[in-house]
């Protein structure tokens, strides 16, 4: 690793400074204080009309100093790394309140072993040509796919992170993250129209992540969808059975539930799953999973931005609520234990409790046989994204790729289906679910900004929901 | 506020010194935001930041850096890591940086120093009594949640190597709040978020007690028979479609063929009753500016007339492409972006009838008042949406009562070909579009 440059040799900034910005941050009163420091380079290659269409790359750095007056929070960021700048920004924080109270500081911690990068190859480190070598390959076997491909779309982009968590209660933590992601979107057009597929996988991993990608089977499934949707009549509107494949499937979880479990909408009881410990909130079928610590996955982490140990926490267990997802602000503002959960896009945001890699167990059954349950209704093989209202539990989210199934069986193509209702609903009508898990990379926007996450299920069926088609 | 003069020169100079053409696009800002939970302070964030993006043009290529440390020696070396970008791509004859002569607009009412001075007791008085309002305005409030003060002023710099140096500060404040309202087991919410540049115009009392009345006028939703309806979208919910489907009048988009509109300049695309323009210089939008994010001075934009399609929007690059002049809508979305092209407001220009009159149209009108899931389910591309939607539904031009758990599907593409009429009831919302009421013919609704 030493001849990468871009891995920090030294620390981002020095303890005794960590130290006194801590002292700064406590001096009003607060009875808690962090500083979160960050260093994070990006690299991001794309091709477009079958050349390279840009290439950029940077370097941001900052670092965010946060105090607690027992529930309430104080946050500030700030670009200016110096020890002036910094302690002026543990200023501005003590001096939101005005008390007499000192909370006293535990010394910082030695370095806590951090995994760091051995466990990678080193990001930034492989040659341009051999990405573009990597990019012409897919746009090629995209295009050969057939002549309704009109465009194509890949890039590459990389991240690497440095974070450094100090506070009041001793702990002294750094972590380093390398982020990769591959994306391959292809449009396809005919009669007037276009129809666009694309598939993004991403790795907290080095570029070995993409060296082990097929990128050109990938590129030809893509460009597959791309037609079939072409030629798809819409999706049917109305109440039906739902089939939803594994992989990125996963997001009708996350956005149905897993919001609805961090403690950021559980503490101002702004959650319908707020009070639901213990009881049952889905189908006995369901057992779900929010897991930190699945090696080298998109949404892992050694450590969370608070500097806690992450964790593999069960959420739901044959139905029944066994764990929110908590972070520091939010474990004391309802009293359940952290559970590793404290994220933030970068140090411009507050950590606030946020999903990892969030997952329904597998069950018993297979495709086929989910399939064959279901006279009529429809198959969403790929999922897009969507969002729920923490408040109501209304969820809407589209589907990219489906079909009718007819007679138990896969029938034609169908497109613009949207699958909408009710969290606490639709998990009682999660009935049978699949033995082949799979997890898929996306990112997840919330008041602390937009994290690297994953969403994964087995197929699964849902007995009845509200297509929206037309 | 340091303007970082001597920085940005000093990369102009080492361009020039090494022949390269660059340029330093730079942004601060500093902002407060509270937001209040329960009469106490929830959260209190103060933030300070700043970044310079650097584009470089060598030979008809050009690359892109970034810097969050703006001291000389890294802008350099930001300089240097562009250079290096640069020539991982093929030469292409519109590259190329512009020097847009002629004076830019003075907008001096973009930026209100005294913002600064308000005192911060004052602001989270604010949201305080925003809070307390909201939670008072009525027994059927179940929870009161999101509700802040936030402000920002900062500034935009574009400095190059063809001799521009502009620059304007810019600032505004905003309040936000979103009452939960329950009855007999409905939980409904109304998001309310008010914009401004001064901060005499935040009104606690009418913000509160407006966001909590449009909540209440949820409670007793009905699901919708499936079916085809005329529909009326409020201004919000049609200038949320706009913002998502804006990319289509993108001449990036088109010369990427990602526009359905490449090649119909001139052709109607668009009901007679569609007129579309993009004003930058209209202050009273959130998007206004006196200049784009290359130094080109901002200027009015027809961009469909009585139906017709009369331009792509254009930043200097893609005007180069295709034989044009820019129109000044270069866009670098920040100082880590790439130079893109983006509308600033967009106004809908309004028609003669009133909401109360489109809804009376047709025997059964569905009123839309809301969309959400618009990043899932509107394809900017195809121009395909299936969306979640509430509103309410009216019978003869009488409100039969409120309505959710449906979706609104068609092609964007084809709503604009159909709609009916626009309202006279324009108003510029918390984004950058101005929009009226819209009627939209026959779009497809699924519900129960």
């Amino acid at each position: 690793m030493t001849a990468n440059p871009s891995i920090l040799a030294e620390a981002l900034i020095d303890r005794q400074l960590a130290g006194d910005v801590i002292d700064m941050a406590l001096s009003g009163g607060a009875d808690f204080a962090e500083i979160f420091v960050e260093d994070r380079q990006t690299a991001g290659l794309s091709f477009l009309d079958s050349r390279v269409k840009n290439a950029s790359s940077g370097q941001s750095r900052g670092a965010g100093v946060r105090a607690f007056y027992g529930t309430q929070a104080v946050y500030a960021h700030t670009n200016d790394l110096s020890r002036e700048g910094l302690l002026a920004l543990a200023k501005a924080v003590s001096q939101t309140h005005q008390s007499d109270l000192r909370h006293a500081r535990q010394a910082l911690a030695e370095a806590a072993p951090s995994r760091g990068l051995s466990l990678y190859k080193s990001p930034f480190g492989i040659s341009a040509e051999r990405k573009i070598a990597l990019f012409e390959k897919a746009d090629k076997a995209a295009r050969a796919v057939g002549p309704e491909i009109s465009q194509v779309d890949v890039s590459l982009s990389e991240q690497l992170q440095h974070v450094l968590i100090a506070n009041s209660e001793g702990l002294w933590a750094t972590d380093v993250r390398p982020y990769i992601r591959f994306n391959l979107s292809a449009i396809a057009t005919g009669a007037g129209e276009f129809q666009t597929a694309s598939e993004s996988p991403g790795a907290l991993q080095g570029f070995e992540f993409v060296e082990g990608l097929d990128v050109e089977d990938l590129a030809r499934r893509v460009a597959k969808v791309a037609i079939t949707m072409l030629k798809a009549g819409y999706a049917p509107s109305g109440k039906m059975p739902v089939v939803i494949d594994n992989g990125f499937g996963g997001v009708i979880f996350h956005e149905a539930c897993g919001h609805l479990l961090e403690t950021t909408s559980v503490a101002t009881g702004a959650s319908v799953l707020a009070g639901k410990m213990g009881q049952q909130i889905a189908h006995s079928a369901v057992t779900a999973l929010d897991d930190g610590t699945i090696d080298g996955a998109w949404g892992s982490i050694a450590i969370d931005d608070e500097g806690a140990p992450t964790q593999k926490t069960t959420l739901i267990e044959n139905g029944i609520l066994k764990s929110y997802m908590v972070d520091k602000l939010g474990a004391r503002k309802t009293g359940f234990t952290p559970t590793g959960s404290g994220r933030r896009e970068s140090y411009r945001f507050a950590p606030t409790s946020r999903m990892r890699n969030t997952y329904i167990a597998p069950g018993q059954y297979s495709l086929d046989e989910l399939l064959a349950s279901v006279p009529y209704g429809l198959y969403a093989k790929r999922m897009g994204g969507g969002s729920v209202s923490p408040g109501t539990g209304d969820f809407n989210f589209s589907v990219r790729e489906a079909y009718m199934i007819r007679d138990g069986k896969i029938a034609e193509p169908v497109r613009g289906a949207t699958l909408i209702g009710k969290g606490a609903d639709v998990l009682m009508k999660i009935d049978m679910v699949g033995h082949d898990l799979a997890l898929a990379e996306g990112m997840c926007g919330s008041i602390s900004g937009s994290i690297p996450v994953t969403v994964g299920q087995p197929p699964l069926r849902v007995s009845e929901i509200v297509v929206g088609g037309r | 506020m340091n303007t970082y003069t001597n920085e940005t020169q000093g990369v102009i100079a080492q361009a020039q010194r090494l022949g390269l053409e660059a340029e330093v696009y730079l942004r601060a800002s500093s902002s407060t935001s509270i937001r209040v939970q329960d009469g106490a302070i929830d959260q209190f964030s103060l933030s300070d930041s700043r970044g310079a993006g650097i584009r470089v043009i060598r030979e008809g290529r050009v690359g892109y850096a970034y810097s969050e440390d703006l001291s000389a020696e890294a802008l350099l070396r930001t300089l240097e890591m562009a250079a290096k970008n640069a020539a991982l791509l093929e030469a292409a004859p519109e590259r190329g940086l512009a020097e847009f002569p002629g004076e830019t607009p003075e907008m001096p009412e973009l930026y209100r120093p005294d913002l600064k001075e308000v005192p911060l007791p004052r602001k989270i008085a604010a949201a305080m009594e925003l809070e307390r309002i909201a939670k008072a305005a009525d027994p059927r409030i179940k929870n009161v949640t999101s509700t802040g003060y936030s402000d920002a002023h900062g500034f935009l710099r574009v400095v190059s190597t063809r001799g521009i140096d502009r620059m304007y500060r810019s600032s505004s404040a905003w309040v936000s709040t979103v009452p939960l309202v329950t009855q007999d087991g409905e939980n409904k919410t109304y998001y309310q978020i008010k914009v401004t540049r001064d901060f005499d115009h935040i009104d606690p009392e009418q913000i509160a007690k407006e966001a909590v009345a449009l909540a209440l006028e949820k409670l007793g939703s009905q699901e919708v028979a499936s079916g085809i309806y005329p529909v009326v979208f409020d201004p919000e919910t049609f200038g949320d479609l706009i913002s998502v489907f804006c990319g289509i009048f993108s001449s990036k988009t088109a010369q990427e063929g990602k526009s359905l509109l490449r090649g119909k300049v001139g052709e109607k695309v668009a009901s007679s009753v569609v007129t579309l323009v993009d004003d930058p210089l209209h202050l009273e939008g959130w998007g206004a500016r006196p200049f784009d994010d290359e130094g080109c001075p901002s200027r009015r934009v027809s961009l469909i007339e009585e139906g017709v399609f009369k331009t792509f929007l254009y930043n200097s690059e893609t005007a180069r492409k295709d034989g044009v002049e820019s129109t000044g809508h270069a866009a670098r979305g920040g100082y880590k972006g790439i130079l893109g092209v983006a509308p600033s407001n967009l106004i809908l220009v309004p028609g003669e009838e009133t909401p109360a009159q489109l809804l009376g149209r047709h025997e059964r009108t569905l009123h839309v008042t809301h969309v959400t899931g618009l990043h899932a389910g509107a394809n900017a591309i195809s121009g395909d949406f299936s969306l979640q939607a509430e509103g309410f539904l009216y019978e003869n031009g009488e409100r039969v009562g409120p309505v959710h758990n449906f979706t609104v599907s068609g092609n964007w593409y084809k709503l604009l070909e159909s709609v009916e009429a626009v309202g006279s009831d324009v108003e510029y919302q918390s984004s950058a579009v101005a929009c009226p009421s819209v009627l939209v013919k026959d779009l497809a609704i699924a519900g129960k």
